[in-house]
């Protein structure tokens, strides 16, 4: 199984970067997708930030996303353009469908892909001790920044604990069936015993954190300097910015 | 270095304390052994001695702690406790919080600290750069175990480290602490058993109920209980399986036939395939070449709902599957979904049938770990399958609760249900078992009665021989 959200080892210019440049990185990027609706552009940002994981050796993890994100994305447009009715209508049959309704959720999906992109990017690309002493840098309380060190570990945990659930219960005869009927009936018998059993293994979690003192050394100390590959991010982050207000300007 | 003196603690909200009047002292160089059933208060007296009882549960405790000679509620917490102590939890997996080997370890050294020269003591050098939770058991262990050593802490608990090891693991767990003991570490161990530990320890105490208790139970006689002749046709048959995890074969060749009535054990060393080949009998897995046929079902033609109507699978952890307010429902949850002709009375038989019908109202989670485990035993029963497999069904039990799930386990097979049971304890095996099979690296390497001749085998060809004549 492949774990979503987790460091993979490597040695590109992504991995070389200092995580605070990363950290920036991502939030300038979740500004940029927030302030525009212009699809070209966000499509565009997706394109640059994807192109920038393929650069750094961890395109495959982006591209993995991909069927997921366009399930989820087919889904926002759907739902956008069965609620929302603005400007030319391009089909009038049993729905109307208008051409400012699939922009607006052409953007909202696209949105939605270029953060989840530019957030995979950063823990696919930094050590779960890296990113926290960045964030400790960046004045985080210590207990923030374990409880984002916890729930990346965790979701590793849930995925391969959720599919032994499954199996286990396939063991017992348990078929909830197919489509989204299946789905819900499936839920109970294996989120009740997931939920259980995460919770039992949170204790154990917080107390091996303390007992390693992670809250005192997981410090600023263990931040990379900044270099070369910052300052490509910031350039290519500033050209982003620099389109934007471009776009903006025009029209 | 830990002073114990007339403890007792009580949980918040319990009414009867969970240790009354313990008193322990574990100085530096030594090693003591605690042992006892669960639910006697070893891993209460573990989080006592680690100061979490003090700083982080509340209850209410008598008597006093001291660690590295100051008294536990002097620390001012578990950051400060944590200078002194490194503790490692029964559970290796909650403890694996980094990405990789090393950094897991790094997380708990000073600045400066070589890291390497920890991974090779600990034999974790060639995994130095691999995700912890893809490692094995054994090395999951190594690792929780490194992390807690590297610091340099003179005083180190381990709650039940070895309950999920091979005896080979175990050895070296062992080999590991005596050294640390000799570097005058003070050690307090928890688990079930002496094993292997027992050569090791300064001390053994026993716990029963929250208290000291005298010596252990001794074990009882190997003394086999008939069976009944297994009869008749294979029920399972297995043809040159081959299963791979990625680059890495986990089966090789693998060909086995088991008949009706049998009870068959299923050893060897932690990712040797044990899990594995058990997994491909009701079609979790797949063959990625040759067949798995069970009662006449080809595993690659059924879904695996089918087949569970037939082979009932018990996991590891009960908890995996428990999920019902009642352990009643979770019976007849399985019952239920096999469509059995008569659910109330496969419920009411398979209860009965593991000594739990008067429990049957009971919160399945509130049950004791080994009633769990009769649970699940019972949750697959009551879908009246022909063939029962479980994989580690006495890990985390006491040798009392080992014994009483094996006895049911034994009655099963009286009854005419084919037992197919993966385990490390060779004791448990050689009692209960009418056949050992022994695994290494993805292949059957013995296979013969218990207690009697083993056929050793050097290729597919002669397992496939052998096995039919098993």
């Amino acid at each position: 199984m492949q774990e979503i959200f987790q460091y993979r080892n490597g040695n590109g210019i992504l991995h070389r970067m200092n995580p605070i440049t990363k950290i920036a990185g991502v939030t300038a990027v979740v500004m940029l997708a927030v302030l525009s609706a212009n699809p070209v552009f966000l499509a565009g940002m997706t394109a640059a930030v994807l192109a920038l994981g393929i650069v750094g050796g961890v395109g495959r993890d982006l591209l993995r996303q991909v069927p997921l994100l366009a399930f989820l994305g087919g889904f926002l447009i759907l739902i956008t353009v069965l609620t929302l009715q603005i400007g030319d209508v391009i089909f009038d049959g049993p729905v109307i469908v208008t051409a400012g309704a699939v922009s607006f959720g052409l953007a909202l999906a696209l949105r939605f892909c270029a953060m989840i992109f530019a957030f995979q990017l950063l823990v696919a690309t930094t050590m779960p001790t890296a990113l926290v002493g960045a964030l400790r840098t960046l004045r985080f309380p210590a207990d923030y920044a374990l409880m984002a060190l916890i729930a990346l570990r965790f979701i590793p945990h849930l995925q391969i604990e959720g599919k032994k659930i499954q199996e286990a219960q396939a063991a017992r005869g348990f078929s909830p069936g197919e489509g989204i009927g299946g789905k819900v009936r499936g839920l109970v018998p294996v989120l009740v015993p997931l939920i259980a059993n995460a919770l039992g293994k949170a204790e154990v979690i917080g107390l091996t954190i303390d007992l390693r003192g992670l809250r005192t050394r997981l410090s600023a100390s263990s931040v990379r300097t900044f270099g070369r590959p910052d300052l490509l991010l910031v350039a290519g982050i500033s050209g982003l910015g620099a389109c934007f207000c471009a776009l903006a300007l025009l029209g | 270095m830990i002073e114990v003196r007339d403890l007792t603690f009580t949980y918040p909200g319990a009414s009867a304390p969970a240790l009354s009047g313990i008193d322990l002292t574990v100085r530096p160089g030594e090693l003591v052994l605690v042992t006892g059933p669960t639910g006697a208060g070893k891993t209460t007296l573990c989080r006592a001695v680690a100061g979490i009882l003090t700083h982080e549960y509340g209850g209410l405790i008598e008597g006093s702690i001291r660690i590295a000679g100051r008294a536990a509620g002097d620390y001012r917490g578990m950051e400060d406790v944590a200078a002194a102590i490194g503790m490692v939890f029964d559970d290796a997996d909650a403890q694996l919080i980094f990405s990789t080997v090393e950094e897991e370890v790094r997380s708990a050294c000073a600045e400066g600290t070589d890291i390497m020269e920890i991974l090779e003591r600990f034999r974790l050098r060639p995994h130095s750069e691999q995700a912890p939770h893809t490692l094995s058991g054994g090395e999951k262990q190594r690792t929780v175990l490194a992390a807690a050593v590297a610091g340099g802490r003179p005083i180190l608990i381990l709650d039940e480290p070895a309950a999920e090891l091979d005896p080979a693991n175990a050895e070296r767990t062992a080999t590991i602490l005596a050294d640390l003991k000799q570097e005058g570490r003070a050690i307090l161990l928890v688990e079930n058993t002496p094993g292997v530990f027992g050569e090791i320890a300064d001390r053994v105490i026993r716990l029963e109920a929250g208290r000291v208790a005298g010596p252990a139970p001794s074990e009882p006689e190997e003394i086999r209980a008939a069976a009944l002749p297994a009869t008749g046709e294979p029920l399972i048959r297995i043809s040159g399986l081959t299963h791979r995890y990625g680059e890495g074969f986990a089966l090789r060749r693998v060909d086995l036939l088991i008949k009706a009535g049998e009870f068959v054990a299923v050893t060897g060393e932690n990712g040797s395939g044990k899990t594995t080949l058990i997994r491909h009998l009701n079609g979790l897995l797949k063959p990625d070449e040759g067949s798995v046929e069970v009662c006449g079902m080809d595993t690659r033609r059924h879904p695996v709902h089918a087949l569970a109507r037939k082979v009932g699978l018990v996991f590891q952890n009960p908890d995996t599957m428990l999920f019902e307010e009642t352990a009643e429902r979770e019976v007849a949850f399985g019952a239920r979904n096999a469509g059995v002709s008569d659910p109330d009375g496969s419920v009411r038989s398979a209860l009965s049938a593991v000594d739990l019908l008067d429990r049957k109202d009971t919160y399945p989670r509130h049950l004791s770990r080994g009633e769990r485990q009769r649970l699940a035993v019972a949750c697959v029963l009551a879908m009246g399958p022909a063939v029962i497999v479980l994989d580690e069904p006495t890990t985390g039990l006491s040798p009392e609760e080992a014994g009483i799930v094996m006895d049911h386990l034994r009655h099963l097979q009286q009854r005419g249900v084919t037992v197919v049971m993966v385990t490390h304890n060779h004791a448990l095996a050689r009692r209960y078992a009418d056949r050992i099979i022994t695994m290494e690296e993805g292949r059957i390497i013995t296979d013969g009665p218990a207690g009697g001749e083993v056929c050793r085998k050097s290729s597919s060809t002669e397992t496939a021989t052998a096995s039919s004549t098993g």
